[in-house]
């Protein structure tokens, strides 16, 4: 009897211990969630914690680059369009530039979404490139990239924007050597931006 | 001394708790434990014929950074303290995904991967229940311990399947590529197993490790159950 008792308080004690623990666990995982997972990953903030924290912009900025991720996708298979009419000219361009050894540098275009660019570019000696876009309104530091290559000389294609935004290339010099890169382009842009490491951006209009 | 009051208990594991989990969150941004990170998708996506080195790195770096299938490891070998049972228990979880990991990916079978994360974080809640002794003093009874790190094995290699299905594989050289990622998922497996089993091993001679065993149990649920409701989430918020 005495002992039945005994054993059935620290049955009872266990059990108690189990549950306050475990009840515990769940607080601790339910706070953590609410306040700093859910803004950080998802952009929801019900207790204002993650804007408080700081953590609300990094969920802002994962979920900006996921919308334009899926509209990047879901407008390119969009874009079946035969002939395309315009209400101005088309403008065109043949540009040189001088890299440096071991130079990477920028030049894009500001296409407004589905305006079309014809290219061609050719240079002196292998180069790696990288052909992508920054969404107007995207977070700083987002490129959307179209195509990524290393060791070429030449490329030539179509680009219809799927959004507007600059577009363009990223060429970088792995010799020793100055090497030049030219490129040709017909298209309905209306500005230029050269942009170089620690150098101003140089930008051109085209009217 | 030693003797605690119930509040007092309570209030210190929550402490503990709280600090040790707030050092988890932010370990999650150091590590990609879930999807496969930027570069190296781009590499699996580009990938055409075998690449068994760089598969089995890959596969090892997934298993070395992922902790979800690391806390569901520290919850099964808790408790064993003989290499024979560590081996057994810990043989039963790889046969258990290796299967689910070849079967998933080579026979194209496709699972949601946030509701199988979810999964996989009720196994390390269940897994921290079971090391408390709930099991027994709640419902009188204890669930085949063998049995569960068997199935839990299923979902977690299911996991691992849904994370490389997401790129799209080329056929050529699959399999080989698939069993380099499953050895090397075993390797990972087996250096994170040893660094675990030291710090258990040195814990365990201290006085406090069976005073501390039930608060850590409770942090490893904590873990587990913030791992259900961020995947959760993710399930339900993501479009």
């Amino acid at each position: 009897m005495m002992t039945t008792s005994s054993n059935e308080s620290l049955a009872l004690e266990a059990r108690r211990r189990i549950s306050t623990m475990a009840g515990v666990a769940l607080l601790v995982a339910g706070v953590l969630l609410v306040a700093v997972v859910l803004p950080a990953e998802f952009a929801i903030d019900p207790l204002g914690t993650g804007a408080r924290l700081g953590l609300l912009q990094l969920g802002i900025v994962g979920r900006q680059v996921e919308q334009l991720n899926a509209a990047a996708e879901t407008t390119a298979a969009a874009q079946s369009a035969i002939v395309v009419g315009q209400e101005r000219p088309f403008h065109e361009e043949t540009v040189s530039f001088t890299l440096a050894p071991h130079e990477g540098m920028e030049y894009k275009y500001r296409l407004e979404k589905s305006k079309a660019l014809l290219y061609t570019w050719t240079s002196t000696a292998p180069v790696n490139y990288e052909l992508h876009a920054e969404p107007d309104g995207a977070p700083t530091g987002y490129a959307q990239s179209y195509e990524k290559q290393s060791a070429r000389d030449q490329a030539s294609g179509t680009l219809t924007a799927p959004f507007s935004g600059i577009h363009g290339w990223f060429w970088e010099n792995t010799t020793g050597q100055e090497i030049v890169v030219t490129l040709r382009t017909a298209g309905f842009y209306s500005i230029s931006h050269e942009f170089r490491k620690d150098q101003p951006v140089r930008n051109k209009e085209f009217h | 001394m030693f003797a605690m009051s119930g509040t007092s208990a309570a209030k210190r594991s929550l402490l503990t708790l709280a600090a040790t989990a707030v050092l988890l969150v932010l370990g999650m941004a150091g590590l990609d434990a879930h999807g496969v990170s930027g570069k190296d998708a781009v590499f699996l996506q580009g990938l055409n014929g075998r690449a068994i080195v760089p598969l089995m790195y890959l596969g090892a770096k997934h298993m070395v950074t992922g902790y979800d299938h690391l806390l569901f490891l520290v919850g099964v070998i808790f408790f064993l303290y003989r290499l024979r049972d560590i081996l057994l228990y810990v043989s039963l979880f790889t046969i258990g995904h290796s299967v689910t990991l070849l079967a998933g990916v080579l026979g194209h079978v496709h699972a949601n991967s946030f509701l199988i994360d979810a999964i996989i974080g009720f196994s390390v809640v269940y897994k921290a229940f079971d090391n408390m002794d709930g099991f027994r003093r709640f419902f009188g009874w204890q669930p085949n311990a063998k049995a569960a790190v068997l199935t839990f094995g299923l979902f977690h290699g299911f996991g691992l399947a849904t994370k490389l299905q997401d790129f799209a594989l080329s056929p050529n050289g699959l399999v080989a590529n698939i069993v380099s990622f499953n050895v090397g998922v075993e390797l990972g497996q087996g250096l994170a197993l040893s660094i675990i089993l030291i710090a258990l091993m040195y814990w365990r001679t201290r006085s406090g490790f069976l005073r501390y065993a039930f608060a850590c149990n409770g942090l490893v649920m904590s873990c587990g159950l913030l791992l259900v409701g961020y995947q959760l989430s993710g399930y339900f918020l993501t479009p």
